[in-house]
């Protein structure tokens, strides 16, 4: 075959080429860290890297979810704990209460504490977490539970100029309203009646219009602080947390569920307090035994929140070792063995030189150097 | 009867020929390095002798021809597989732009806009009354409808490019058909035909461009002239040829007709026939790929959006603009713009609800049915990628495999043709020493007359 300047030089070319082409290619690899620089490196490696980020970026989001699902339920935690001290205690003065050597007094100031055990109660299952309620549920914008003062609606009989004891003591000062049995006439305070509110008392002036021996209605406000009442919009709603594929949690208790349904524990302080201010020893015990009932049931679900808690903790350590085993994928496919794109390098690099070298001696030879 | 003229004679031919023979020589080396040179030889034959009594004296030499030295065969195999070679070299990088449009894998890409979508609104899911948290969900949505315009953009302002350049291949091809028709006529003006090695050259060269360009057949006549044609409509004959013209009416590229009778000109191999085939096929799969991802997108959110309620009570809502039709046009819509607490996280009324934000960040793991696929959003676009970058792959592959074909043609078609300047050379000397000779020829021959004339 003929060997031409042309093929020569066309053949000193090529390889060159082919030489600097993988030389590129290497010193792209280390200088990026990546195999994958576009898709057409690996196609079926990029399909599954897509894939792979996806994964990753779901379990950032469970991870924050699960600390977020943690939080909640250690705050779910603390606040039946606390509901369960404060019960443990009632529970305590009602067992001295029972005592019926115990003077009027006595109970009454045991009444007050109660009192106090109600508002820290209400207080307690009231707790938020940032702009949430822990029992509210869904509802954001007014609490689980609220404490009004009682209301009492009650007929009495009249007796001219004499005290009526009406059901409960220490009226508030608000409007009461008295009316004939069947609602149609209303009569007014300081002509027709008069109150005690302190003690509880109406008397029928016999100078107003009212009858004497008569069948009449009352409706008035105490300042009993003493009736809970759930949230109208209820407090069922779920707060759900996705901690996994597939995997959700709800993070919340519903307030009526725990503390209303079943027993409620509200009314079992209330009860303890009328009991105490009535003076009523057999009642008193009576309502001992539906506080360690209500109080079972705030043990039961401090259980359940316990629980929740373990088995987030489960799944985060299950998620951060599959989250290990993703990367240590991800890096596999992406990254670029630096170790060996420098050898290759260096291998392409000497070999450039060599056929370099060998070019430039092959280029130079020719007859015009040894012809006259 | 031979004479000292003969003498002359002989000595007048010798110094002729051999000085033909070097500038010959000398135009071969000269052209040693231009492209699609074919070297040219000196045929020289002795001339007829001249009868003297009984026997045959030889009268000299003469130069019958000056050959072009070139393999028929090795060029049109040349010829062929540079048809395919075109065709793979533009299809390799064409996919490689299509690639470089999406940009994959990468965290400026589509796949990383779509993950962090869902993720906004499982953030939301959360803090259903958090502003911060809506206006995030605002914001990846229209970040991933902004890449879903700008990548659609990228694939049509590529396919407007490959339309460029096939009309300016159009043009060229006309062009090439002109030049090589006056080279037809030109080589035919010439007495015998055969002895116009520059031209038959220049024509190589263009017959070889016009290849690459499409798959055109090469037939050559005996006076010397080419003959073209296409899907067996002749196009050029003698100094005649048949334009093509861009398509008028349709736009497809393939739809390519010839100027004189409409009928379509049937591209099949070479570049022009890659560059139609990505125009009319290819890409617009990639869009109509790329936008029945976009609708689904939309249309999944929007179908469970419109059943909640935002944090202003509002329902009805839809995400994204109703309008979406594509992937050049989706875009969120402006109501939620305006007003992020229209965003819908709840099934009731409820404003520290996230059930419905979480049921549409779980939609990214549910599978749809998008375009003839039933994937996740995730899968789909992967196997679009995945696919192109096998596509690439493939022309690439084929791309060298018919480089190194051709590249091994080339040399055997330098083996034959090229110039050896080491030959050359050879030649060079030995011509000038033969030439010297006849120069003392000469010399001799007038000695030799001298002396006749001086006899007398």
């Amino acid at each position: 075959m003929r060997i031409t300047r042309a093929l020569v030089d066309n053949t000193l070319l090529k390889s060159l080429s082919n030489s600097n082409d993988l030389r590129v290619k290497y010193f792209k690899e280390i200088s990026t860290g990546k195999r994958i620089n576009i898709a057409s490196d690996d196609p079926l490696g990029s399909a599954r890297l897509i894939d792979l980020n996806k994964m990753l970026l779901q379990m950032e989001r469970y991870q924050k979810n699960i600390d977020d699902s943690k939080t909640w339920v250690q705050l779910t935690e603390g606040a039946l704990d606390s509901m369960n001290e404060i019960m443990q205690r009632a529970i305590s003065e009602a067992m001295s209460g029972s005592n019926d050597t115990l003077a009027k007094d006595a109970r009454e100031n045991m009444a007050a504490q109660i009192q106090e055990f109600l508002s820290s109660m209400v207080e307690q299952a009231n707790t938020k977490n940032g702009s949430r309620y822990l029992f509210g549920g869904t509802v954001i914008d007014s609490p689980p539970f609220t404490i009004t003062n009682k209301v009492e609606n009650e007929s009495f009989t009249s007796s001219l100029d004499a005290a009526v004891q009406l059901d409960q003591t220490d009226i508030s000062n608000d409007p009461i309203i008295v009316t004939s049995s069947d609602g149609s006439v209303t009569f007014v305070e300081g002509t027709d009646y008069e109150i005690d509110r302190k003690r509880g008392t109406i008397t029928v002036l016999s100078s107003g219009s009212m009858a004497d021996s008569t069948n009449y209605s009352v409706s008035y406000t105490t300042n009993d602080a003493s009736v809970v009442s759930v949230n109208e919009k209820g407090t069922d709603g779920k707060i759900v947390r996705e901690i996994g594929k597939d995997q959700t949690m709800q993070v919340n208790i519903s307030g009526s569920k725990a503390f209303t349904d079943g027993n409620n524990i509200f009314q079992s302080l209330v009860d303890l307090k009328n009991a105490l201010m009535r003076n009523d020893g057999d009642e008193i015990r009576n309502t001992t035994e539906k506080l360690r009932q209500s109080d079972d049931q705030i043990v039961r679900y401090l259980g359940k929140a316990g629980l929740k808690y373990n088995h987030l903790t489960d799944t985060e350590q299950a998620l951060t070792s599959y989250s290990l085993q993703i990367r240590s994928m991800k890096s596999s496919i992406e990254d670029a063995d630096l170790a060996e794109a420098s050898v290759n390098l260096e291998v392409q690099d000497n070999a450039y030189n060599a056929a370099l070298k060998a070019g430039a001696k092959i280029l130079q030879l020719n007859l015009l150097d040894f012809l006259g | 009867m031979p004479s000292v003229g003969n003498l002359m004679e002989i000595a007048r031919r010798a110094l002729s020929s051999q000085q033909i023979a070097l500038t010959t020589t000398g135009h071969n080396i000269a052209n040693a390095n231009t492209e699609n040179y074919s070297r040219q030889r000196v045929v020289m034959q002795p001339t007829n002798p001249s009868p003297r009594y009984e026997f045959l004296v030889g009268t000299g030499i003469d130069v019958n021809a000056i050959k072009r030295v070139s393999d028929q065969f090795i060029n049109a195999q040349l010829n062929q597989q540079q048809q395919s070679l075109g065709w793979f070299e533009t299809m390799e990088s064409k996919y490689s732009q299509l690639e470089e449009a999406y940009g994959e894998p990468s965290e400026m890409g589509l796949s990383n806009a779509i993950n962090m979508l869902f993720d906004s609104w499982n953030n939301l899911a959360n803090n259903p009354d958090d502003l911060n948290a809506r206006d995030i969900v605002l914001q990846r949505a229209q970040n991933l409808a902004q890449r879903f315009n700008s990548t659609s953009e990228r694939l049509t302002n590529i396919q407007t490019s490959v339309k460029k350049e096939f009309s300016n291949s159009v043009d060229e091809f006309n062009s090439l058909s002109k030049r090589i028709a006056d080279i037809n006529s030109q080589i035919v003006s010439r007495s015998g035909g055969s002895n116009s090695g520059d031209l038959l050259d220049q024509r190589d060269a263009l017959l070889r461009r016009m290849s690459e360009l499409a798959n055109v057949k090469i037939s050559e006549s005996d006076n010397g002239q080419v003959m073209l044609s296409l899907n067996g409509k002749v196009f050029l004959q003698r100094n005649n040829y048949i334009e093509i013209e861009m398509p008028k009416e349709s736009s497809n590229l393939s739809d390519l007709k010839w100027s004189d009778s409409n009928k379509t000109v049937n591209l099949q191999n070479g570049i022009m026939a890659a560059l139609a085939k990505f125009h009319d096929e290819i890409i617009p799969e990639s869009i109509k790929e790329l936008d029945s991802l976009a609708v689904s997108i939309a249309e999944n959110i929007n179908s469970i959006h419109e059943t909640g309620y935002g944090l202003d009570g509002s329902t009805s809502n839809r995400f994204f603009d109703s309008a979406t039709t594509n992937a050049a046009n989706i875009k969120v819509d402006q109501n939620i713009v305006a007003d992020v607490n229209k965003i819908a996280a709840s099934s009731d009324l409820h404003t520290g609800n996230g059930d419905l934000a979480l049921q549409i960040s779980r939609i990214q793991d549910k599978t749809f049915s998008i375009k003839n696929k039933t994937a996740t959003f995730s899968d789909y676009f992967g196997d679009m990628i995945a696919s192109l970058g096998i596509a690439k792959q493939e022309a690439t592959v084929s791309k060298q495999g018919q480089q190194l074909f051709v590249g091994q043609l080339e040399q055997d078609r330098q083996a034959v043709s090229g110039v050896s300047l080491d030959e050359e050379m050879t030649n060079l000397v030995k011509y000038q020493k033969a030439y010297q000779a006849a120069a003392r020829l000469v010399t001799m021959a007038d000695d030799m007359a001298d002396t006749v004339l001086n006899m007398v």
